[in-house]
């Protein structure tokens, strides 16, 4: 539908606009009858204003551009020809009509003598109504764009809270500040320690940015800070044996994609097992291909099953990044749990990595 | 306030986390009164402990190897009373506020743990109104089913897998569980038990027996309307006319 004919008063405001405007095919006609005359145009001009309001299409169809001109240019041309006869043949038609009141008979002389200044007239108006319409297009898809752009970053506000609530649990929190609270009792040194690894942790995660690609080894590092908290907690517990490759550390990954399951090894796994389980994570480059291999101790009896929100929200995001190209999958027998991801080994000097 | 003459209460620490556990004997420390009986680094010590120890108060975490909180409130005497505690668990958390049971959120202050200890000293001694069962189911989130069963038969603690369980017959207040080739007792209802597991697993085939669906091999006429369920293993389990009509809307017959 015309935006003007949804919006009542724009419809008024343009109709009277056209109105004011009649005063030029007016004073075009030169007539003997001023009241005829004025009556005429004003009817003829408010009735073109409301018949070239389809033209609003064709502009639409016509988008103003680069390289365009000659196309558009004629079209509208060629319009405006057209629409300057229908305004003509409206003059004639209402002229008829008026010559009925005794005082008016001569107008219709008038417009014969004026049709070629009529003509002109009509052209003119049908381009300025074209002008008009370009116009209202140029402000629908400013308004578009902006909200497009709130949109977006409404989107944005959101996605980013998620990531923080899913990277930093208030279980892993709270406990943490239980840890300090005990240490301070016993091993104040070890407490301020734990503040500063604490918060080297949160800092950590409130820089990552969900979207962006990291090199493994910094994506490691956050996970080694987690992790550092985490035997604070746990002690012994907690044997961690890693190896990563100096290859495999500079292979770009996206950014938080151990953390959530380096939090699923300690909060499923190694957290539920009373005697020291192991933490094995690996990482190497094999072919294309980087291979990342997370394995952890479970309870053999395990109240529930692992897996949940936390793998499926890092298979979402591989797909995202990789398609097809990344896999994510897990084994698992009575004591151990094994997550291995494969995706594609870029790093940041190679041609495909942006 | 305990008088002097008064014997110490005996407390017994359960927390897999050695910080947490240091912290509860620091508090405990320095209320006179008490006294420190044992430290359990996981749910199965903590039920050992319980039975050796026989503390008045149980300081118990919720979340811990082994055996959770639950579980082991379901396996100790009833008269020990229990505060649990706990960092982060809104169903936990809502279960204990509902059932009236006191609790500690982690981190808590010495000020507010001997309140704990003010309060559990008037529930010592009173048998516990409140069965674990309920508490558990409780705390669990909406949805969710027992995936395992936690039993003492004599000396012995059974975990059984909710899988393994054949079928379950109701005696007044005990349930006798047919599980492994074998029978466990345990003090609780059927009725509970029955909203502990999942309903597409388990069917109350009748007022005194609830089965699980996938042992079912046929249905035999047994007089009166009435039938019987003959498992795989050639064992019947009684099934009521009601109880009939609950099993074929599970296995969609």
């Amino acid at each position: 539908m015309h935006p003007l004919l949804a919006q009542r008063r724009s419809l008024g405001a343009y109709l009277l606009f056209w109105a004011c405007l009649s005063v030029v095919p007016f004073l075009l006609l030169q007539a003997a009858a001023p009241l005829g005359a004025l009556v005429l145009a004003a009817i003829c001009t408010v009735a073109f204003a409301l018949i070239t309001l389809p033209s609003y299409y064709l502009c639409r169809a016509l988008p103003l551009g680069p390289g365009r001109l000659a196309r558009v240019s004629s079209a509208h041309g060629a319009a405006a020809i057209v629409w300057s006869l229908v305004f003509l043949v409206c003059w004639k038609a209402f002229v008829e009509v008026l010559a009925y009141v005794p005082a008016w008979h001569g107008l219709p002389n008038d417009v014969d003598r004026a049709e070629p200044a009529l003509l002109g007239v009509g052209a003119l108006f049908y381009l300025l109504v074209a002008t008009f319409h370009y116009m209202l297009a140029e402000l629908d898809l400013r308004r578009d764009a902006i909200e497009r752009e709130a949109a977006l970053a409404l989107n944005a506000q959101r996605a980013e809270l998620q990531a923080l609530r899913a990277q930093v649990h208030p279980h892993f929190l709270f406990n943490s500040l239980n840890t300090v609270n005990a240490l301070i009792g016993y091993d104040p040194g070890k407490a301020r320690e734990a503040c500063v690894l604490l918060a080297d942790y949160l800092r950590g995660t409130l820089g990552a940015q969900e979207h962006a690609l990291v090199p493994l080894g910094d994506e490691w590092a956050l996970c080694e800070r987690y992790l550092a908290v985490e035997k604070l907690r746990l002690g012994e517990r907690l044997a961690l044996d890693v190896e990563l490759d100096e290859q495999a550390r500079a292979c770009l990954v996206p950014s938080l994609l151990l953390q959530p399951l380096v939090e699923n090894a300690m909060t499923h796994g190694i957290s539920r097992v009373s005697d020291p389980a192991p933490l094995r994570v690996r990482a190497l480059v094999r072919g294309e291909r980087l291979v990342v291999v997370i394995e952890n101790g479970i309870d053999p009896e395990p109240r529930r099953r692992p897996g949940g929100v936390g793998l499926a929200n890092v298979r979402a995001r591989l797909a995202a990044q990789y398609g097809d190209t990344a896999i994510l999958h897990v084994e698992r027998d009575a004591t151990k749990f094994r997550v291995v991801v494969k995706l594609p080994a870029r790093s940041p000097a190679s041609p495909e990595a942006r | 306030m305990t008088k002097p003459s008064d014997p110490e209460r005996r407390v017994l620490i359960a927390d897999d986390e050695e910080p947490a556990r240091r912290l509860l004997a620091e508090y405990l420390g320095a209320e006179p009164g008490w006294t420190l009986v044992g430290q359990a680094k996981n749910g199965l010590e903590a039920v050992q402990l319980a039975g050796t120890e026989k503390p008045d108060l149980l300081l118990l975490d919720v979340q811990m190897p082994k055996l959770d909180g639950f579980e082991v409130l379901g396996l100790i005497a009833p008269e020990i009373a229990v505060v649990f505690t706990t960092a982060f668990d809104e169903y936990a958390v809502r279960a204990f506020e509902v059932h009236a049971v006191d609790y500690l959120l982690k981190p808590f202050s010495a000020e507010r743990f001997a309140q704990a200890l003010v309060r559990a000293e008037k529930r010592i001694g009173e048998r516990r109104a409140l069965a674990a069962p309920e508490l558990a189911r409780a705390a669990r989130a909406p949805g969710t089913y027992l995936d395992r069963l936690v039993i003492r038969d004599g000396a012995e603690i059974l975990i059984i897998s909710v899988r393994a369980i054949d079928f379950v017959k109701g005696q007044d207040d005990y349930v006798e569980v047919f599980h492994d080739g074998r029978s466990s007792l345990t003090q609780q209802t059927l009725a509970s038990l029955e909203t502990s597991l999942d309903p597409r697993q388990f069917v109350r085939v009748h007022r005194s027996y609830l089965l699980n669906v996938s042992r079912v091999a046929r249905l035999e006429p047994w007089g009166h309307g009435s039938k019987v369920a003959v498992l795989a293993d050639g064992r019947t389990v009684p099934v009521s006319r009601s109880g009939e009509a609950r099993l074929k809307a599970v296995l969609g017959v």
